[in-house]
């Protein structure tokens, strides 16, 4: 027998389980940063093999929606700082060694690209609202205006940038946290992967539940399921390798093999979120139907979002450390006299 | 690079947990969260037991992974040292550096929100002292010091003494060291 137990109070996260380091600000964040990446590559190359004109959302809406959600991610990443006022320290610095330095540079890169391609495509996606941004006293006519066409000429050069950035920004959420070797469950080099064909997929989902027209919904059906598949063969493959790791990576892959996260992994990300979509999108192979691409769509996004969020929670409950904590908040509550939460603060 | 170290000796420590309450006063740690804590290890098969005591903290790794973590430049070493501490105007309690921790040493400091950790007293130590956990232990079970010096406390204890460091496989060379 061998037991460790604390002696002394211990409430660090990683050592008392309520105590999360990440919550689901980042897991949205992950989510939607996947998802902006997608739109990206698939709006980038949509522009670049000519096929604008048969892909209408996908070339001309899809930036200025991966806009918006990058927007919300970034939102969501900002919530999840601790100490706000000093946000601005990320691009005080370039930390070459730290993978979330990248991600905010990334992020600076990625956005005013993102904006440029959804302008390029304004006239064509949102006509309304180029009019509108054209109608603006002042800026309007002297700003806007010739940026929209100056976008619409450059449009190749920003897909290029697009696509390239956009497979950066898709690898970067899988690479941030496979690059804890403190934490047993992300330490995988095929999470930057299995994140950026995650990414793709729903980007593709995203595609298919706004496709102008019925090809382009086949398209992205037929390039969702290839990916599914991608997707499906790398969690595989993940799961072998924590299998055949160290005792460490074992343990860690057991919170999916039986553990407190096995039914939304297997259920929840496996089911729902990859097998039933790829029988959906296989069935749209020889007839589509609208409900049923749609259906698969959404289940897809909902995958999408279990994997960032099952591997968010795991991962930090995978620790070094094995302490039997005895520490309890209960009682600490009942030695204090004046009725303050003490658990309240976290 | 100014090498320092901790030595514990798990056969003299009672496992009182006055470093952890002299951590507390010395550093304002706020209620609930610490720097540092004891665990008891208990070994065999009754009637067959051994006990150990381990007070435990930041393990101040020569090549710790919190440091190269951190985005922004706040988890960093102390003047050339390898004493980890976080510089609280620019740490933005992104957690980087918690998920990279593998002796889970670190916490967010309340209501601030940026990141707390055990920093070996540097307050103390650039006067010369000891960290307060090592000048309050009743059972002089603890000792610090310079590693650079072969004639210091530390360099002799681990010179003389069998000794471990926790989890030297993450890479991350500790300079916390417990002798048997």
């Amino acid at each position: 027998m061998r037991e460790e137990v604390l002696a002394s109070v211990l409430a660090n996260p990683g050592v008392e389980p309520t105590l999360a380091i990440w919550g689901w600000q980042i897991a949205t964040y992950l989510f939607l940063g996947g998802l902006a990446a997608g739109l990206m590559v698939f709006s980038g190359w949509t522009v670049l093999s000519g096929r604008a004109a048969r892909t209408p959302f996908a070339a001309n809406r899809a930036p200025l929606i991966g806009l918006v959600l990058l927007g919300v991610g970034m939102g969501t990443l900002f919530l999840d700082l601790e100490r706000k006022i000093n946000v601005w320290r990320f691009y005080a610095f370039l930390h070459e060694t730290s993978p979330m330095s990248w991600g905010a540079w990334i992020l600076i890169l990625v956005f005013p690209v993102l904006a440029l391609l959804a302008l390029a495509g304004l006239p064509a996606g949102f006509p309304w609202l180029a009019g509108k941004l054209g109608r603006l006293p002042i800026i309007g006519p002297r700003a806007v205006t010739p940026l929209i066409g100056l976008c619409g000429r450059v449009r190749r050069p920003l897909a290029f940038l697009g696509i390239a950035l956009g497979i950066g920004l898709g690898i970067y959420t899988g690479v941030l946290l496979s690059s804890f070797n403190a934490r047993p469950f992300w330490h995988s080099a095929l999470l930057g992967p299995l994140f950026l064909v995650s990414g793709l997929s729903t980007g593709a989902a995203l595609m298919i539940l706004g496709a102008g027209t019925k090809e382009e919904r086949h398209l992205f059906g037929r390039i969702d399921l290839g990916l599914i598949v991608a997707e499906l063969a790398l969690i595989f493959l993940f799961v072998i390798d924590m299998l055949n790791g160290d005792a460490l990576q074992r343990s860690a892959v057991a919170h999916v093999l039986g553990g407190s996260e096995t039914q939304l992994f297997w259920i929840g990300f496996i089911g729902l979120g990859l097998a039933i979509p790829l029988v959906l999108e296989a069935a749209m192979w020889w007839r589509s139907m609208t409900p049923i691409a749609g259906a698969a769509s959404v289940l897809v996004l909902l995958g999408g979002f279990l994997l960032r969020d099952v591997m968010v929670t795991t991962g930090q409950q995978t620790t070094w450390t094995s302490f039997n904590n005895q520490f309890n908040p209960g009682l600490l509550a009942r030695l204090r006299t004046d009725g303050e939460n003490p658990n309240g603060r976290f | 690079m100014t090498h320092y170290a901790m030595v514990i000796d798990t056969r003299t420590c009672i496992g009182c947990t006055d470093c952890v309450d002299a951590c507390r006063m010395e550093n304002n740690v706020p209620e609930g969260l610490c720097y540092d804590w004891v665990v008891e290890i208990t070994k065999g098969r009754y009637p067959n037991l051994t006990t150990e005591f381990r007070s435990e903290r930041c393990n101040h790794c020569s090549n710790a992974t919190c440091v190269t973590a951190c985005p922004t430049g706040a988890s960093q070493y102390w003047n050339g040292s390898n004493i980890v501490v976080v510089d609280a105007t620019k740490c933005t309690g992104c957690k980087a550096c918690i998920a990279a921790c593998p002796y889970d040493a670190r916490l967010i400091m309340q209501p601030q929100g940026y990141i707390g950790k055990c920093t070996f007293c540097v307050q103390r130590v650039q006067y010369g002292e000891d960290p307060a956990c090592v000048a309050v232990c009743p059972a002089h079970a603890m000792h610090f010091g310079l590693l650079d010096d072969p004639t210091s406390n530390v360099s002799r204890l681990l010179a003389e003494r069998e000794n471990y460091t926790l989890h030297p496989e993450t890479g991350n060379e500790p300079n916390v060291f417990y002798l048997r």
